[in-house]
């Protein structure tokens, strides 16, 4: 190995142990653990609702299918579901509050009947005794788990968990030494700086992809073992793009770390401009990372979780880009911003006082 | 003088009156928050959302402007108008308390400072009281007083009928902003506090406010709930607001579940915050 090559990888070997163990770094494995924690509580309902299917379906004083289901109807009154459907197997009445004309609240008793024809579970929602709607619950399908999936990992994984990740693990690489005054000791030792900051970045890119790619594999798991869907597929993919938005945003906020004194502002800059990405003109949403990591993801999804269907119109479809050619677009753009990094870090005067 | 006469001697000049102490702390926190010329640009630039409030104000009472583009007057200044006011600027002044807040405790922990403050004669509470102005003070000015000029306005223009139907918003408009600046500048004390290190402090602000909007459309999407608008703080205040604002009711649950998670919010920092704040300091 030359001398180069043992430089980086002494750091390195530094940097990872302290990326791994710091006590300022631990809340990034809170938020690689928060949709992990999500997916296992939706796995508990659904075994709860797969139960419950089963139990439910045996309270029927009749056999009941979906068509009878499909037979009711808004504005229905409560006797005619009961004469149609027989007793509801769980029924629940609570009061709910109404603004009225005249300002004041009034409080209306609604109910609600569940059913289940031992496939799916239905809710039929009664206020003041009419029938205003039936909503099925089937069991998941791995349509169903995918497109969900696909949602959670690219509207709230890849936007805001590995985005405030990466905030944390590779600001801290160069502002976290400057804030524990101990940058001078890598600037002293014979070891070109950029190396150093090869090292680091290495590091924190390993910490990155393990943390947020482990996290993403085991929610991959968890969801496919949901009753009747036998696996997801597609975990390769997720993988590799998890690790290109480790890379893509680790350089930016390396960079960031290096460039600004407080790096809060080009990160909510960041933030802000990924978040209106969907609803720019196609030249524009070049400029970012998320464009090419929602490219190279295997499931499209037109728009987020929340978003009203007003925004939802003005979400402007994205030009479409073969996966190699964003895989290389985001390779660039890495590329350009850890050489830019490269040189500010070779000029860079230590003043720990401005911190 | 002989040496051994030249003994302690107290300070025996005019004292400053002990009530208004604490507004030393606050020209001083004042003072050094604007210094960063950044931070003074975007509290300027917190005021276009009034300003172009209040040209939408003016227009929507200007038949003429309507009958130019040929247009039918579709602006109407109601309940909705304000509530959105206050959304969005509250929005605004939470990016100021991020870049803000974090200064205002953090160096005088992280740097040994609060000793040198506690052993002149400030109480703890005179303390945080200084600190806790400078916020208030600030983030009153960008929310429930520009909010209250529009207001004003809007009554003016409005008429007798308008002041009438919706005298009550601007009560409301200043104990949805007050309820919001008491949360937020208490919430973010407390983390300026623990962290220590502004720039992390304000990294884990936003980290709450961005990161728990995400988690909590998720959480709603995953598990087909509503609550799941809990962890999402500003979701948690508009739900807060709607009794205020007299709009549509959400569940009763969630209503007071909303107000619970402010007020939980609200006592969790202040114990923070005392807990931290103290004389002291263990050093392991």
């Amino acid at each position: 190995m030359n001398a180069s090559l043992q430089s980086i990888a002494a750091v390195f070997r530094l940097e990872l142990r302290k990326t791994f163990l710091a006590r300022r770094g631990l809340w990034v494995y809170l938020l690689a653990l928060a949709p992990f924690v999500l997916f296992l509580g939706y796995t508990v309902q659904n075994k709860v609702e797969a139960q419950q299917r089963q139990e439910l379906a045996a309270h029927n004083q009749k056999p009941l299918a979906a068509a009878d289901f499909a037979a009711i109807h808004r504005g229905m009154t409560e006797a005619e579901v009961l004469a149609r459907l027989g007793p509801p197997a769980r029924q629940f009445r609570f009061g709910r509050r109404r603004r009225a004309a005249n300002d004041t609240i009034e409080l209306r008793l609604d109910a609600r009947f569940r059913y289940s024809d031992g496939s799916a579970l239905y809710d039929i929602f009664l206020e003041d005794g009419k029938v205003m709607n039936v909503r099925p619950r089937p069991g998941p399908t791995l349509g169903d788990v995918n497109l969900l999936f696909a949602t959670v990992f690219q509207f709230f994984y890849l936007r805001l968990a590995v985005f405030f990740g990466c905030l944390g693990i590779f600001m801290n690489l160069f502002r976290g030494e400057l804030l524990d005054k101990s940058l001078h000791f890598y600037f002293l030792a014979p070891v070109r700086r950029s190396h150093i900051l090869a090292g680091k970045f290495l590091a924190g890119l390993a910490a990155a992809v393990v943390i947020f790619g482990g996290s993403a594999a085991v929610q991959i798991w968890l969801l496919g073992r949901q009753p009747g869907v036998s696996g997801l597929g597609h975990m390769g993919a997720y993988l590799g793009v998890t690790a290109l938005a480790c890379l893509g945003y680790g350089a930016v906020f390396l960079a960031a770390g290096l460039n600004f004194k407080n790096p809060i502002v080009p990160a909510v800059a960041l933030l802000l401009w990924e978040s209106v990405n969907p609803f720019l003109p196609a030249l524009l949403k070049k400029i970012s990372v998320i464009y090419y990591l929602t490219q190279l993801c295997p499931v499209s999804v037109a728009s987020g979780p929340g978003v009203s269907p007003l925004f939802a119109l003005l979400v402007a479809a994205p030009t479409a880009i073969s996966k190699s050619a964003a895989l290389v677009g985001l390779l660039v753009v890495a590329a350009v911003v850890l050489a830019y990094s490269a040189r500010r870090v070779r000029r860079l005067e230590i003043d720990y006082s401005a911190d | 003088m002989a040496v051994y006469q030249q003994t302690y001697r107290p300070y025996t000049g005019p004292l400053t009156p002990a009530a208004p102490r604490f507004l030393i702390l606050y020209q001083q926190a004042r003072r050094s928050l604007f210094q960063s010329k950044l931070l003074l640009g975007f509290f300027v630039v917190c005021f276009l959302i009034p300003l172009l409030e209040l040209v939408t104000i003016y227009i929507s009472h200007n038949p003429a402007f309507f009958h130019l583009l040929g247009l039918p007057r579709f602006i109407a200044i109601n309940r909705s108008f304000f509530f959105t006011y206050v959304h969005y600027q509250c929005f605004m002044a939470f990016l100021f308390t991020a870049f803000a807040a974090p200064g205002l405790i953090a160096p005088d922990l992280a740097d040994g400072g609060l000793a040198l403050y506690l052993s002149r004669p400030f109480s703890r509470a005179e303390y945080l009281a200084g600190k806790i102005a400078v916020l208030w003070l600030l983030l009153s000015a960008l929310t429930w007083v520009p909010g209250l000029i529009l207001f004003g306005v809007q009554s003016d223009m409005g008429g007798a009928a308008w002041r009438q139907a919706n005298g009550w918003l601007g009560w409301s408009i200043v104990l949805a902003c007050a309820v919001w600046i008491v949360v937020w500048s208490l919430l973010a004390l407390a983390i300026s506090a623990w962290v220590k290190w502004r720039v992390v402090a304000g990294a884990v602000l936003l980290g709450i406010y961005f990161f728990g909007a995400g988690f909590a459309q998720v959480i709603n999407l995953v598990l087909g709930t509503q609550y799941g608008s809990l962890v999402d703080l500003m979701e948690v205040h508009l739900i807060a607001w709607s009794g205020l604002f007299r709009r549509p009711a959400p569940p009763l649950g969630l209503y007071l579940a909303a107000w619970a998670v402010l007020a939980a919010i609200a006592a969790g920092s202040l114990w923070m915050i005392l807990k931290k704040v103290r004389p002291l300091e263990v050093i392991k």
